[in-house]
């Protein structure tokens, strides 16, 4: 069994948290700020007459659900103004439900197709590096996409593709711990005290292999960017030992918030993205980066090998890199955007809260703190991802 | 004093020259045309002409087969030792380049707090990058001894300058006053004893690419001279059996004709591909492979020379680097315009965007460095490393296209005559039969 992280986001509109918490939930606010701030926006390095619009002009594009902006307020959306100014007949799919079973069932077998049915996937960064690995991945077509020099270098240094020359983020996210303070009596500080007993039964664990595994192996002083087969299994053992003695008890993906709010849980690996929601009702709660780093994750936009449309993808992907519609997309989706400039952007339109929000814009030092997974051999992660799942699955609750 | 009953003599034709041989009173006379002025006749003519043509075209083979063998050899040489070995020199280099820029950074960053780990593992991927390569370029470069002599150096090298930065690392953690000395003995270990032994394995690779592209050439000109030689005999023969029998159309020699004419296109064609194919990856992979390995370095040492200054060793000399940088630049990119690739030059605005962006950095980092210690190093590790990296990994993009499209040519090229060597046996093998069956049949004919 496997579950979404933007999926399940998805479906969290329509979940007792969101009901019970703030009439002007964070996605409402940010929705209608989006909508205010943003609206008017033009593009500038988008504008039409600043690309070959020789090629293809059909695209055809998976993503997670609830990752791009909706027409609001009469407004016009990124998808609606792509398609006016670039004149790129845009398909846009937002049924990419996870890196397991989704990715097989959806993406494997699109892309195995004489042409692929997507010209651009977005899977998360360890599924593209197999991806990319595998050549299943187009080179970008940088002479559409001048502004790739708005990527953030952070996103540039991954071993499986130094410098993005296969695939462009599209959102980011952390993967730390989310607290209730009341409940924890006491201010968190590391991952170790996830393993605290005087929580025992009430700590919940992500069910994502890489993000759970990789925090305990920072717990242990390993480095989730360079695991290694023993590193990894170590993390896994205490994930393990936890579970065994009911230190942890419950497994969640975006339901961690429901969790913590309800009080059933003190602490749960969180995702930035989802507490950042949560925060906008409940700003009792807290998110931690620990102090030995928190697992940094990110889905990026690939061109599956053999897309007839690759000159249509860069000018999209191009499009997405302008700084005024990467910020439009960073203010409805509340995930951090690898696009430089678009920090200073969301100032630009007056949405300082948004541009000084510590989980869209990590600083200097919690920057240094965060660690992408750094990938084993395929089998090594298969074997894992199995050991995981058998430990987990019993630990989500009855739905 | 003639007899009235002889026969009037036969005139001669103009191809055929009259000898004192008159006509037999025993039988039809010979057509003079069948004989020769020296004396020889026409069949011993045919005869003659076959056997030079023939050996010309036995010649032929065994030259042309043998310069494909050595040039095919080469070229697959080339392919998988000799282009791989330069690739591999030039990534040692710049992986060592890169460890000694991040060694400072790690070092300036325990000093100023706790130590970073992402450059940390930057180091420490660099450094047995380095090492592994050392271990590639070693098995790469054959039997050159004074390359292994130099990779020996640059492996010893390596481990005294780990340890020298392990040493001021412990220095600094443990709060001695001569860490900055053990990481300047490092750097200085680098520049003096590993980096010179580089440049000599280098400059080795590339006298070695330079042979095995040439190699085999002259062989090849030879072959082909003698193939046109055996093809000017065969076409002679023809002329003159035309001559002699009034027969323009010989099936056989006409075969051996083409398949000598196709063994010399086959030949000349390989050669010619794949001398264009070198000369392709030379000027616009390798040459730009180098241009972009100079650029990264010049970063490197940039990056490297900006962290001594911030350690108080020096001031960095930040102008004379930036404008050599923009001299490299101004190289790639002259090279991708004259390779008319539109993803080239877009890869090198890329480049120069990130580039300019890292300028602001120095420029800041260097106004503020002397002035205002603090400021300037905490914009060292943060922005400045931060679009250090974006430069760098820009440049590695462009060194990637410059690899493949070196390899690329370099496997054109070991292409260009997997099949030469076959057709340099078996066609000129086909025109010598074509020539012995064709005069064969004309002598059979003339009997």
């Amino acid at each position: 069994m496997s579950r979404s992280r933007k999926s399940k986001s998805a479906a969290a509109s329509s979940l007792s948290i969101d009901q019970a918490l703030s009439p002007v939930s964070r996605r409402t606010f940010l929705l209608g700020l989006g909508a205010v701030g943003l609206a008017s926006c033009g593009t500038s390095a988008g504008s039409p007459a600043s690309y070959d619009l020789g090629g293809s002009n059909q695209l055809t594009m998976l993503n997670w659900p609830d990752y791009i902006d909706e027409p609001s307020n009469g407004s016009g959306s990124t998808i609606e103004d792509l398609r006016a100014s670039l004149g790129i007949d845009v398909e846009y799919v937002a049924e990419y439900a996870d890196n397991i079973d989704g990715f097989q069932l959806i993406v494997d077998n699109a892309i195995n197709q004489s042409p692929p049915l997507y010209d651009i996937v977005v899977p998360t960064n360890w599924r593209a590096a197999e991806m990319i690995a595998g050549g299943n991945a187009e080179p970008l077509p940088i002479e559409l996409i001048p502004n790739h020099a708005n990527l953030d270098s952070a996103y540039m240094t991954n071993a499986w593709d130094r410098g993005s020359r296969f695939q462009m983020p599209w959102q980011a996210g952390i993967t730390g711990i989310a607290y209730d303070p009341a409940l924890t009596e006491r201010e968190l500080n590391s991952v170790q005290d996830l393993f605290d007993p005087a929580f025992a039964g009430r700590v919940g664990i992500i069910g994502e292999m890489r993000e759970a595994v990789g925090l305990a192996m920072l717990a242990n002083g390993d480095d989730p960017s360079r695991p290694t087969l023993s590193t990894a299994q170590a993390g896994l053992e205490r994930l393990v030992d936890a579970v065994g003695s009911g230190q942890i008890t419950t497994a969640t993906y975006e339901d961690f918030a429901d969790r913590l709010s309800s009080g059933e849980l003190a602490a749960a690996m969180a995702w930035s993205g989802d507490t950042a929601l949560l925060l906008g009702s409940r700003p009792d709660l807290k998110f931690l980066i620990p102090d030995e780093g928190a697992v940094q994750w990110f889905d990026t936009m690939v061109i599956p090998k053999g897309s007839r449309n690759v000159s249509a993808a860069g000018r999209f992907m191009n499009y997405v890199y302008d700084p005024v519609n990467a910020a439009r997309i960073t203010a409805f989706v509340g995930y951090i955007s690898p696009v430089l400039g678009v920090q200073d952007e969301l100032r630009s339109q007056g949405l300082s809260d948004l541009a000084n929000d510590p989980l869209l814009f990590p600083d200097e030092s919690n920057r240094s703190r965060l660690f992408t997974w750094g990938g084993l051999s395929l089998q090594e992660e298969t074997d894992l991802d199995a050991e995981f799942s058998a430990l987990i699955e019993p630990l989500f609750p009855e739905e | 004093m003639a007899t009235p009953t002889a026969p009037p003599p036969v005139a001669p034709t103009s191809n055929a020259v009259v000898g004192s041989q008159t006509q037999s009173p025993f039988g039809p006379a010979p057509d003079q045309r069948n004989v020769v002025a020296d004396g020889r006749t026409t069949p011993s003519w045919y005869r003659t002409m076959a056997v030079i043509t023939v050996v010309l075209t036995l010649v032929f083979a065994a030259v042309a087969t043998a310069a494909a063998l050595v040039t095919r050899s080469a070229s697959q040489r080339l392919e998988n030792s000799t282009a791989p070995s330069l690739i591999a020199v030039q990534d040692l280099s710049s992986s060592v380049a890169e460890a000694d820029a991040a060694a400072t950074a790690v070092f300036l960053s325990g000093q100023t707090g706790v130590e970073d780990r992402g450059l940390r593992n930057l180091y420490s991927a660099a450094l047995s990058r380095s090492s592994r390569q050392t271990e590639q370029v070693a098995s790469l470069i054959g039997a050159d001894e004074e390359s292994h002599a130099e990779l020996q150096n640059v492996a010893v090298g390596l481990v005294d300058y780990s340890g020298q930065v392990e040493t001021a690392r412990v220095r600094s953690q443990v709060g001695q006053d001569n860490a900055d000395r053990a990481l300047q003995a490092a750097l200085d270990l680098n520049r003096v004893e590993i980096a010179p032994s580089l440049s000599i394995v280098t400059d080795r690779a590339q006298e070695g690419f330079a042979r095995d592209s040439t190699e085999g050439n002259y062989l090849g000109i030879a072959a082909v001279l003698v193939g046109l030689l055996a093809l000017l005999m065969l076409v002679l023969l023809q002329v003159g059996m035309a001559n002699r029998s009034r027969r323009i159309f010989n099936l056989f020699l006409l075969l051996g004709t083409v398949a000598l004419l196709a063994t010399i296109i086959v030949l000349g064609r390989g050669l010619l591909v794949r001398q264009v194919a070198l000369s392709n990856a030379e000027s616009g992979g390798y040459d730009s492979i180098v241009a972009t390995s100079n650029l990264q370095s010049s970063v490197f040492d940039l990056q490297s020379d900006l962290g001594i200054g911030l350690l108080g060793n020096g001031r960095a000399e930040t102008a004379e680097a930036l404008l050599q940088i923009d001299e490299d630049v101004a190289r790639i990119r002259n090279r991708a315009v004259l390779d008319e690739s539109d993803r080239e030059v877009a890869a090198v605005d890329l480049l120069e965007a990130r580039l300019s962006r890292y300028r602001t950095s120095v420029e800041s980092i260097a106004a503020s460095s002397g002035s205002n210690q603090a400021a300037a190093i905490e914009l060292f590790e943060g922005e400045g490393l931060s679009n250090f990296n974006g430069l760098n990994t820009a440049i590695e993009s462009v060194l990637s296209d410059n690899r493949a499209q070196f390899n690329s040519g370099v496997a054109a090229a070991s292409d260009s005559l997997w099949f030469v060597p076959f057709a340099t046996i078996i066609l000129p093998i086909l025109a010598a039969l074509g020539t012995i069956l064709g005069v064969q049949r004309r002598l059979g004919e003339y009997q």
